[in-house]
């Protein structure tokens, strides 16, 4: 299989990083034990709380210690999701940076592209080595840890502290947007390497640029798909309350005209709107969300985003190579 | 086969050296007809000069006449230098002339000088 | 007739700062073996890496085995004067590596001669190995690469006296067995003078001399004798003590051997005489002169 016996160019590649290869490996084989054993934990807490035959909400005394206990357990298994989707958000800022310091700005600021661009093989085909290799080793590491992520945090913690898919560092920890990050990482590391030419500063920058480029997309990812509308007469309209990211909702004016329910508590009195004050059966409520249902979708639209960055990436680098070397 | 030995401070050019110690090599016998010179690469390897300097000694060499070029064979001596094998009759008389001079009770050191005198006084003049 | 280099107005500026190299143009036939001398900052690696297709000329074009250097990629051996080797890669690893880097061209046997006159030990890392080992190593990845065109920048500044005339004698035995041209660059001469048949003096950005040697030696006269005009000689550089003269002159015709004393210089004294007067001319004989029968 080419992929573990590579030849060329690639075989110098992963000659030269192969200690940062098998660490890469380490890294996922450990990012996968920790989310394989908080499930295991978390499941065999919910099994031993149904095994003395109670719940937490439970004000039977006998059940009082088997009902802390599972709490513990299951806070647990939560902060260590939490700091697992942590990880997973750096993932792509991890892989950035490598790829501009120790893979290609490293090379500039040491002299060696003088080396490998002087043999049989042009300096394209030196730089598509250099993306080739570590695009397989990141799609197929991120595919893995995002699956098994889901997996992981689909459980005990759903049902007593749920964590949402909306929340931003569980919705970067599954679905397709983790391996587009982490793919648009590699891509902006090679670009930044090849301009900046200094490791540390290479790594830095790379690392700077995708925090942004998270943070921005982050900010607009509530518009990446039509939000849905609900109104109702009377009371709030109801929803999954674990499935359904609400973004805005409030009373709806006579004229149509959106208001919050918290300016109902505007001190004092007499600055409260009229609709404050209407019967409740009289008031319009609404609610701007995204439902369950548009998960695919956003995830989706904001990995394609991420990957015509990655190819812009990409495409820059080979020009940035092409401009100034012959 | 010789070996030559380039003096980058002699101010001889080293073509002109690899010409004289080949020339030298015939001279003294240590080269024949029929011998092979070392190649070109044989030459520069070890002495670290230009390839185009032996071949410029050879060229002068064959232009001589010394030596012949065999197109995938190398460079063969075609003649010697100097007239005097070993066993001429000139050696003998030589011979015979040093046996008398020894038994009128001449040194080794008398021997020399009177040679060395005679030589002088007939080739002087001529450059070797 | 194809050349081992050519350049044509050939400039390359770096940023704002003054041009490294200004205008060059000269040319080097196949199978010769050029010094390319000149002072530190003269343009010498501005100019191998220009060749190597290491970077793109701001202006003019230079042409490698008669095309550009890209073309030429496979064909040509470089090293650079810091001689770049991957530190983490063991001697072993770095000629496997010239195997996978230049497919159908690699010669292990050449390689590994190299590697093991020096008495290298294939398992040692790179970063372990002293200056004059990395350069062999770099020379046996060049060597092994069976280059048309060899381009060493500074190779033998990090030798010992005896690594350099063992390397010295690969590359020439090398040169002699498969033609292949070489240019050598130092700031020593005495380093390449005897390995070369050719010369390039770069200083200041520019070609000043360039030619077979002997036809550079050959031009030029060296002169002691009473103060008088030179003329149509062309002075490179003159000297007055008391009532003699010094100088050496680029021949027009003749001098008169019945006033003055002349002596062919040596190329020490040549190229030193160059770089002392930056206002003589530039010389190109035929060879190197790429309107010339090109």
């Amino acid at each position: 299989m080419s992929l573990f016996t590579p030849t060329g160019s690639r075989w110098v590649v992963a000659r030269q990083h192969r200690y940062a290869l098998w660490a890469v490996v380490g890294l996922v084989v450990a990012a996968a034990a920790v989310m394989i054993s908080s499930r295991v934990w978390a499941d065999s807490a919910v099994e031993a709380l149904r095994a003395v035959d109670c719940t937490v909400s439970s004000t039977e005394q006998r059940c009082f210690q088997p009902a802390r206990d599972y709490t513990d357990a299951i806070w647990a298994a939560r902060h260590l999701i939490e700091y697992a989707a942590l990880g997973m958000m750096a993932l792509p800022a991890i892989v950035g940076a490598f790829v501009a310091g120790p893979l290609i700005a490293r090379e500039m600021e040491a002299g060696t592209y003088k080396l490998a661009w002087t043999q049989s093989v042009s300096p394209a085909r030196w730089l598509a080595a250099k993306l080739t290799v570590p695009v397989g080793v990141v799609i197929m590491g991120t595919a893995l840890l995002t699956l098994i992520f889901s997996w992981s945090w689909s459980t005990g913690p759903a049902q007593d502290f749920p964590t949402y898919w909306y929340e931003p560092t569980m919705y970067a920890s599954i679905g397709t947007v983790p391996t587009a990050y982490a793919v648009m990482g590699l891509a902006l590391g090679a670009l930044v390497g090849l301009l900046v030419r200094r490791t540390v500063t290479a790594m830095s920058a790379t690392a700077l640029i995708i925090g942004g480029v998270l943070l921005a997309m982050s900010q607009v990812r509530v518009h990446l798909w039509p939000i849905s509308h609900m109104t109702s007469l009377g009371e709030p309209p109801t929803a999954p309350p674990s499935r359904t990211w609400r973004i805005e909702e409030g009373a709806l004016t006579p004229s149509g005209e959106r208001m919050s329910l918290s300016d109902c508590f505007a001190i004092p009195p007499a600055q409260q709107p009229a609709l404050c004050k209407a019967p409740r059966g009289d008031v319009t409520h609404y609610l701007d969300h995204h439902p369950s249902s548009h998960f695919w979708p956003i995830q989706l639209v904001e990995s394609g985003i991420v990957l015509v960055l990655a190819a812009a990436a990409t495409y820059a680098a080979f020009r940035v190579l092409r401009r100034s070397h012959a | 086969m010789v070996a030559y030995r380039i003096d980058r401070r002699s101010g001889v050019a080293t073509y002109l050296q690899i010409v004289q110690q080949t020339k030298q090599a015939l001279r003294l016998g240590l080269l024949e007809p029929g011998d092979k010179l070392p190649t070109a690469r044989e030459v520069v390897e070890a002495t670290a000069i230009n390839p185009n300097t032996v071949l410029k000694a050879y060229r002068e060499l064959e232009r001589e006449g010394l030596v012949e070029a065999r197109r995938g064979l190398g460079t063969f001596v075609r003649k010697t230098l100097g007239s005097a094998p070993a066993d001429s009759p000139l050696r003998g008389e030589l011979a015979d002339w040093a046996a008398r001079a020894r038994a009128a009770g001449l040194e080794r050191d008398d021997v020399t000088a009177l040679f060395t005198s005679v030589l002088e006084q007939l080739y002087e003049g001529d450059d070797s | 007739m194809t050349s081992a280099l050519e350049a044509r107005g050939l400039t390359k500026q770096y940023g704002r700062r003054a041009a490294a190299l200004r205008d060059c143009a000269f040319r080097l036939p196949t199978g010769r073996i050029c010094a390319l001398v000149g002072p530190n900052g003269a343009g010498k690696s501005t100019l191998l890496a220009l060749a190597a297709g290491l970077l793109r000329p701001t202006g003019g074009t230079v042409r490698v085995l008669g095309t550009d250097p890209a073309s030429a990629r496979e064909k040509v051996a470089y090293v650079a004067q810091d001689k770049p080797l991957y530190p983490q890669l063991t001697v072993a690893e770095t000629l496997r590596m010239g195997r996978e880097l230049n497919p159908g061209r690699w010669d292990a046997d050449t390689a590994d001669r190299i590697v093991a006159a020096g008495k290298l030990d294939p398992s040692a890392r790179v970063r372990t190995l002293s200056g004059g080992q990395r350069t062999r190593v770099a020379l046996a990845l060049a060597l092994g690469k069976r280059p048309e065109l060899l381009l060493l920048d500074e190779p033998m500044a990090d030798l010992d006296p005896l690594a350099r005339h063992q390397l010295m004698g690969t590359l020439m035995a090398d040169a002699a067995e498969r033609g292949t041209s070489v240019v050598m660059s130092s700031h020593i001469l005495g380093e390449l003078e005897g390995a070369c048949d050719f010369l390039l003096l770069v200083d200041g950005g520019r070609v000043r001399l360039g030619g077979a040697i002997d036809d550079i030696l050959g031009a030029h006269t060296l002169l002691t004798g009473p103060v008088a005009d030179l003329a149509p000689h062309t002075v490179v550089e003159s000297r007055v003590t008391g009532r003699q003269l010094t100088a050496l002159v680029r021949h027009d015709g003749p001098v008169d051997p019945t006033s003055w004393h002349t002596t062919e210089p040596s190329l020490e004294e040549l190229v030193l005489a160059h770089l002392r007067s930056p206002e003589a001319p530039a010389l190109l004989t035929p060879s190197a002169d790429r309107t010339v029968g090109a």
